[in-house]
């Protein structure tokens, strides 16, 4: 299943075209992140699925921006699934990462990780390996829009109430990369109570993934408490492509709410 | 360049978590969750999330430091423990067993856990053990 | 629009109302929370009629869950 991604990072790094490659590795009973350098040592390469397709997928893209900061002058390559596609051009937007110094490898999702990520595109534009599953709308999203807003409340408070306000959601977003985050600001968010002020805390971050969250599911992923985050920042890429007619990773350029740029003053 | 995802285990507390470290050239710079290990499954609390902060925090105690005069000041391994085994001899010899307590640690391994208690019962002869998770 | 003191600071105060609307909405609390009018410092009357309206609304809508929330909290 990783012949061809494996045959074409090869070639990448035996021409010289990249440093190194960003990928998955099988080592010591864990599947985790690796930054391939030689050509000839890609025998533990793996896709990130251990049990069930994709569960064992890492934030590549957010732990490429570590290396590219120390590094801005190397080229590096990155293995993608559709949603790491959509965050590497969110993230070109927001000058993160140089989209010169970035090759991506592409793999394609297979349809029971499209299901359970009601992914709107579970593949890249370009794939070497796996085929193009169906896309999938999101259900959960249907199923809170159909209850009462009152019984929506109820049903949000009861989630966020299991916060234990680890910050996980945050530190495995690809798309958080502030320098400063409101989440830590004491004028906005008390400190010292669990769960935190809520459903303050958890909006706060929503409203900051307005224009950025790319549909990647880690932060539902990492959550200790199972809160259905990913839910809830779907919902918030509805709102602005219904509203803006733009959708982070899919659109062309900046995000509507961008204050710097064109985009605030048109 | 050298950047390694090193997999190890979360010494916060005995949860065990797994997680990789990211280093590059030869500094901790974030900690990644394992999805595989069995008893976090890709999840951390809030202090797993932060352990690369510690590890290369200049307050980190590297040594052991010892009250001269009011003052801590560092000192050698040997002087350290040959000061509190002489005290705790002179202590204990004064005032009987119970006048020593001994506290363990839930950064510390079972093993080392288990010998902590083993030293104050069968060799200084008191219960009184406590470990921090329990304040 | 547009013509603000703080340059773009409506247009941009305009889309982040539009959105928080309905995020509002989708997390159980009422929309009609939230209202954004724009009035300037010489249409006095304008703004008494838009807060009389919209304190009426608030009233007929009741207590904000937010509050009950908060009160369970303190308990």
């Amino acid at each position: 299943m990783t012949q061809n991604v494996k045959k074409k990072v090869k070639e990448l790094l035996e021409s010289g075209k990249i440093k190194g490659f960003l990928g998955l590795c099988q080592k010591n009973g864990h599947i985790g992140p690796h930054l391939f350098c030689d050509p000839d040592d890609l025998e533990s390469m793996v896709l990130g699925d251990e049990e069930r397709p994709g569960d064992s997928r890492y934030p590549l893209n957010k732990l490429l921006i570590h290396i590219a900061r120390s590094y801005p002058d190397e080229t590096f390559g990155v293995l993608v699934r559709g949603c790491d596609e959509r965050g590497l051009k969110t993230l070109y937007t927001w000058n993160q990462l140089n989209p010169d110094k970035v090759i991506p490898v592409g793999v394609a999702c297979p349809q029971e990780l499209a299901d359970a990520c009601e992914c709107l595109r579970p593949y890249p534009e370009e794939f070497v390996e796996g085929e193009r599953a169906e896309e999938r709308s999101s259900a959960s999203v249907t199923k809170i829009s159909g209850l009462d807003v009152k019984d929506r409340f109820t049903s949000w408070m009861k989630e966020f109430a299991r916060c234990i306000k680890c910050y996980g959601c945050r530190d495995i977003c690809p798309m958080c990369f502030c320098n400063e985050c409101s989440l830590e600001a004491e004028e906005l968010i008390h400190t010292g109570e669990l769960p935190p002020e809520i459903p303050i805390f958890h909006l706060v971050r929503a409203v900051h993934m307005a224009g950025r969250c790319i549909d990647c599911g880690l932060c539902n992923e990492v959550c200790p408490a199972d809160i259905p985050l990913r839910t809830l920042y779907k919902k918030v890429a509805d709102i602005i492509d219904e509203e803006f007619n733009y959708r982070p990773g899919y659109s062309e350029g900046k995000s509507p709410l961008n204050i710097l740029g064109s985009a605030a003053e048109e | 360049m050298d950047y390694r995802t090193v997999p190890t285990t979360c010494t916060y507390c005995g949860c065990g978590c797994n997680f990789f470290l990211e280093v590059l050239d030869g500094r901790i710079i974030g900690t990644i969750p394992s999805k595989s290990g069995p008893a976090n499954q890709g999840k951390l609390c809030i202090k797993g999330w932060h352990v690369h902060q510690f590890v290369q925090s200049p307050e980190r105690l590297t040594r052991p430091l010892l009250r001269k005069n009011g003052n801590l000041s560092e000192v050698s391994w040997d002087e350290a423990l040959d000061y509190t085994a002489s005290r705790l001899k002179e202590i204990t010899s004064a005032h009987g067993s119970d006048s020593a307590g001994f506290f363990a640690s839930a950064k510390l391994t079972n093993e080392e856990n288990y010998l902590i208690q083993k030293f104050a019962r069968a060799a200084v002869g008191t219960n009184n053990v406590d470990h921090c998770a329990r304040l | 629009m547009g013509d603000c003191h703080y340059l773009y600071g409506n247009v941009a105060t305009e889309k982040r109302v539009r959105f928080l609307k309905k995020l509002l909405a989708f997390s159980g609390i009422e929309e009609e929370r939230l209202r954004c009018k724009w009035v300037s410092s010489a249409e006095a009357s304008e703004f008494v009629e838009e807060m009389q309206d919209f304190t009426e609304t608030l009233r007929a809508l009741g207590p904000s869950p937010l509050k009950q929330a908060g009160a369970q909290r303190a308990a």
